[in-house]
């Protein structure tokens, strides 16, 4: 069994948090969220166990919930995205205050960009929230991530150094101003060059993994007043992109990529409640620029070096209106999304997106239903531009509360519309693609004690015209394509307990994810590359005057890592190991140690991505 | 006694049907998924009817690479596998075992030898210490498996075949998608004794890529297109005369049987996002092209497969193999017939994406005997797997058995 350790993450329902550790390092005082009894399963870590992990970003906390799977190439810079119930990354809306954080290019968001230290809370909701006020946009993921940016309580400065291993640096400033606003800086550079060893049957290797390196600088800032909040956020960063460790006699050939990234948005939201109406307006302004290199003489693959410019300009409102038992809310939203790119044959593109959504909810007696309609319309404006999209779907929600229990369910049907880089990017873009459509069934319950919050939920899931990338028929090209059903059937348990000084959490996860394409395949009912059939997680917090000390810990079973799965040996199981030890010295310092893959257990989450490893930092934290 | 009677009646049972049914063991590169680490040498084991999957790493204890590129037999005891992601050349002995490896040739193509030297062409800019603008062919010591001479060829150079002492090296440009050049359309002829450019011949057609075949004067090369405007096109080279014939269909891939060419041809276009097939029969003398291969039942089973991978005619008994790669992200399959068209063994299970396939020729290692009293017209291959003449004295191949022939003509 594990023996586990660390610090509480609360489920569901946000409890008044316990006297041991309703400090914060940051002494900046919480805001304590009202619990909200939502229909959907749902997790939320809150600031101050954001704070208690040892993490780089929000993947380090979204990994400890329940039916999540964090795909990690591995190192500081390498990509960091979710995966949730085993539906794909591309259907996991990540959502700062409500408003989507969008790449149209490419239809992911890579976790490792921001950051936790101006959070209020991380969440993640399987289906969608069932909220008055949602933005049409807020229905169209298959599951949902919260961000939740936190307001400061008090005026204050903190200053913080962090020196860590593989020449990890992380210089971190916050200005706050009571109620009203902050400005949060952070420096941060790694020299990656991590060491990483593979023993198996057939090798032997030893090595050190080069041009991992990245250094990134991010200054974002939030004002408050009223109903009204203003956040922006820049982000730039340089990084090594390594490729996967493949055989070599030596180091002296290299295949050399670099990337520069440049994100830049502004969003302006504002939310006032009028008696029974209630009103949402959002505006947002989206910038991201992206430099990829690899024509450095020694790079012995193709040189490439291209450019792209993202924009993305976004407008939502939202309505709703309650009527004693009943709710209704409306939304409608708007975008417009543009790509320039200097890669040959990959034309400019603009993308208008309008979503558009109809809710009604029904409270009483225990009883919570919600049903919602969403009409999505979608077209590309380009040379030789795909069809036009429009589309319908639904979702609907229900749960049922007595005494300390609560039983639930949903229903959910969406897509995914394929990104532009799926349908034009040159050599490999098909304009032919349809959506892929995710749908849903979940069945569950929690149960709320003193000390006890426990969650449990049935799903089965199906993931219909998967959009991929194969080669074509004998042309040595690879193109998209939509080939592809899978259907995950699974149970996702939780557990939080919170005696005294002490906080546990425990998660598990049980997944049975199958490939239905085609029953002449070899492949067919196989598990699907990298999804695990059993992952653990336990989260131990212990507070005890100025020490506070966490321990985490996560099991994922073996994975396969090819469609056919008796081709290849599967990924072994691994165990990972987290721990952090804080200590606040007269008021004013916190000095920090951490100490993640504590028994340097060597794993991959992608087959060939070597993960660091053992790792140590050492924060040093000033309040002014 | 009545056991020993038995045994060498089965003795002369096995001999009789290994004669008949003119089987040969084969090898096949498994490329695997790129960047996956997982390129895998597959064995069909004639004699007993088996296929090993992971026969490289199981005889040697360690994994070949990323993304085998093309396999070429340089003399009866030794073979060349262009690992392509590795960065390495491996050297295996018919039995698998390794026996050393070149690194000095990294991004490396495609192989063809001459039984002393090893020829490959590399997509990189660089081989040991020497840098190149474009692409470059490099020239292997086989004793010492080391570089002794390079010479720089157009970008992104393909297939490469030897005639009379000349390297014929067809160019794509495959990479003009991403680099600062366009796709190429020239066949670069090559001195092979000093590695110096003699002169570039102009295709007219673009994207030279894939596997490249050789019946004697002939090349069958394929040209891509660029999957847009221009249409993919098979082009017949004439060594002898640096002519060349352009048929209307791709022949993504091909092999030949010492006369004609055989090639199955996919042509997809991003405008139409549709595909056509193309399977024919090229005969380079009468510059004409037939539909389908060998005959009806083999053309057939071609159109009926997932996805065809790779074509291959065994030099020594004119077998015809083909591979479907299926989903490209589960095993493919061989399927093998003689020229009548009876199968040579059920359809075989191989690894992901298999292609680039070596008939090895019966016992490599015994010579079946002396022949100094033949017939001029018996097709006979020299040991690397090409059709020759038996103008000088020394070992070929004939009727699937390696003999020693006389030069009677002396």
């Amino acid at each position: 069994m594990i023996i586990v350790v660390l610090m509480s993450l609360f489920l569901n329902n946000e409890v008044e948090a316990q006297t041991a550790l309703s400090d914060s390092i940051y002494e900046l005082n919480e805001v304590v969220i009202k619990g909200i009894k939502t229909v959907t399963p749902n997790q939320t870590i809150s600031r101050k166990h954001l704070e208690a992990l040892p993490s780089n970003s929000i993947a380090d906390a979204l990994k400890y919930m329940a039916g999540v799977q964090i795909k990690d190439y591995g190192g500081l810079g390498g990509q960091k995205t979710i995966n949730v119930r085993s539906l794909g990354s591309q259907h996991v809306g990540v959502y700062l205050d409500g408003v989507r954080i969008t790449n149209v290019q490419n239809g992911t968001v890579d976790l490792g960009k921001f950051s936790l230290s101006t959070l209020e809370s991380v969440s993640l909701f399987n289906a969608n929230k069932a909220e008055m006020l949602m933005t049409a946009s807020e229905y169209s993921s298959a599951s949902t991530v919260y961000l939740k940016t936190h307001r400061p309580d008090s005026t204050g400065f903190m200053a913080s150094y962090s020196n860590g291993s593989f020449g990890t640096h992380k210089i971190n400033a916050l200005f706050t101003y009571k109620k009203s606003a902050f400005i949060d800086a952070s420096f941060t550079h790694s020299d990656g060059d991590y060491p990483f060893e593979y023993h198996t049957e057939y090798e032997d290797t030893i090595g050190t993994r080069r041009n991992s390196d990245i250094t990134m600088f991010r200054i974002e800032g939030c004002a408050f007043y009223k109903g009204w909040q203003w956040h922006t956020y820049f982000f730039n960063s340089k990084r090594g992109l390594p490729g996967g460790v493949v055989r070599r006699l030596s180091d002296k050939y290299t295949d050399v990529g670099r990337e520069w990234d440049r994100n830049f948005f502004s969003q302006l939201t504002w939310r006032e409640q009028y008696g029974n109406m209630g009103l949402r307006a959002i505006m947002k302004y989206t910038n991201d620029y992206l430099h990829y290199r690899s024509d450095y003489p020694e790079n012995i693959s193709a040189h490439a070096n291209n450019k792209y410019h993202q924009q993305d300009l976004y407008g939502a409102a939202a309505a709703s209106y309650k009527y004693k038992d009943f709710g209704l809310s409306a939304s409608t939203d708007f975008r417009w999304a543009d790509l320039t790119n200097d890669v040959k044959n990959f034309h400019y593109v603009y993308r208008l997106d309008s979503k558009s959504s109809l809710s009604a909810f029904y409270n009483k007696k225990g009883w919570n239903i919600n049903a919602s309609l969403l009409y999505s319309d979608i077209s590309d404006h380009t040379n030789r531009k795909g069809k036009s999209l429009n589309k319908f779907t639904w979702n609907a929600l229900a749960s049922y509360s007595f005494g300390n229990w609560q039983l639930r369910s949903f229903y959910k049907t969406v897509f995914r519309a394929p990104t532009l880089n799926d349908l034009y990017y040159t050599l490999v873009g098909n304009r032919n693609l349809k959506p892929e459509y995710t749908k849903q069934f979940d069945l569950g319950f929690s149960y709320d004690h003193k000390w006890l919050n426990l969650q449990a939920d049935w799903y089965y899931n199906r993931v219909e015209d998967r959009i991929v990338c194969l080669p074509l028929k004998g042309t040595y090209q690879w193109t998209m394509l939509n080939y592809g059903y899978t259907r995950c059937m699974g149970v996702d348990v939780t557990a939080n307990f919170n005696i005294k000084n002490h906080a546990l959490l425990l998660t598990t996860t049980y997944q049975d994810d199958r490939n239905r394409t085609d029953k002449n395949e070899d492949s067919y009912n196989d598990y699907i590359a990298y999804s695990p059939k059993w992952s653990l997680t336990a989260v131990y917090t212990f507070k005890y005057k100025n020490l506070t000390t966490s321990l985490s810990h996560m099991f994922v079973d073996k994975r396969y890592w090819t469609a056919e799965n008796e081709i290849e040996e599967p990924l072994p199981a691994y165990n990972c190991t987290d721990l952090k030890i804080g200590v606040r010295i007269k008021k004013k310092y916190t000095a920090e140690f951490e100490c993640q893959d504590l028994f340097d257990s060597r794993y991959e989450i992608i087959q060939r991505w070597p993960m660091p490893g053992r790792r140590y930092a050492m924060t040093l934290k000033c309040v002014l | 006694m009545k056991t020993k009677f038995l045994f060498i009646i089965l003795f002369f049972i096995s001999y009789f049907f290994s004669e008949v049914s003119a089987q040969e063991n084969l090898i096949i590169c498994n490329e695997g998924i790129w960047q996956s680490d997982n390129g895998r040498l597959s064995y069909y084991n004639a004699q007993n009817g088996t296929m090993t999957n992971d026969w490289f790493r199981s005889i040697n204890g360690i994994k070949l690479g990323d993304t085998p590129n093309d396999i070429q037999m340089i003399n009866d005891t030794l073979i060349a596998i262009a690992i392509n992601w590795s960065n390495i050349i491996q050297y295996i002995h018919p039995d698998g075992t390794a026996c050393g490896a070149t690194e000095n040739v990294p991004n490396n193509r495609k192989l063809c030898s001459d039984g002393k030297f090893l020829y490959v062409t590399s997509y990189a800019h660089i081989c040991g210490n020497q840098t190149f603008t474009k692409g470059y062919v490099a020239k292997i010591d086989i004793k010492t498996k080391n570089v002794v001479s390079t010479c720089e060829v157009g970008w992104e150079p393909e297939g490469i075949c030897l005639y009379k002492g000349k390297l014929y090296v067809a160019n794509s440009g495959g990479y003009a998608f991403t680099e600062n050049h366009e796709y190429e359309t020239t066949i670069d002829i090559v001195d092979a004794e000093t590695m110096t450019l003699l002169r570039s011949v102009d295709t007219h057609c673009i994207n030279l890529y894939g596997n490249m075949s050789q019946a004697g004067q002939y090349l069958c090369v394929n040209s891509c297109g660029d999957y847009y405007e221009q249409s993919p096109k098979t082009i017949i080279f004439d060594c002898e005369t640096e002519t060349y014939t352009i048929f209307d269909f791709p022949s993504t891939s091909n092999s030949t049987d010492g006369n004609l060419f055989y090639t199955i041809g996919s042509e997809f276009s991003y405008l139409t996002n549709e595909y056509v097939y193309h399977i024919y029969t090229i005969d380079p003398v009468t510059k004409t092209a037939t539909y389908g291969v060998y005959n009806d039942a083999i053309t057939q089973k071609i159109t009926q497969m997932v996805s065809p991978y790779d074509l291959y005619i065994s030099p020594y008994t004119n077998n015809i193999y083909i591979t479907d790669a299926k989903s490209y992200a589960s095993s493919g399959y061989i399927y093998g017939y003689t020229k009548n068209g009876t199968e040579v063994f059920s359809p075989q299970k191989l690894y992901v994406n298999p292609a680039h396939i070596l008939a090895l020729p019966d016992k490599t290692t015994k010579i079946h005997h002396i022949n100094n009293d033949y017939d001029d017209s018996e097709t006979v291959y020299n040991l690397y797997g090409y059709k020759t003449q038996t103008t000088k004295t020394g070992i070929y191949i004939s009727k699937n058995r390696k003999k020693y022939f006389i030069n009677k003509h002396n």
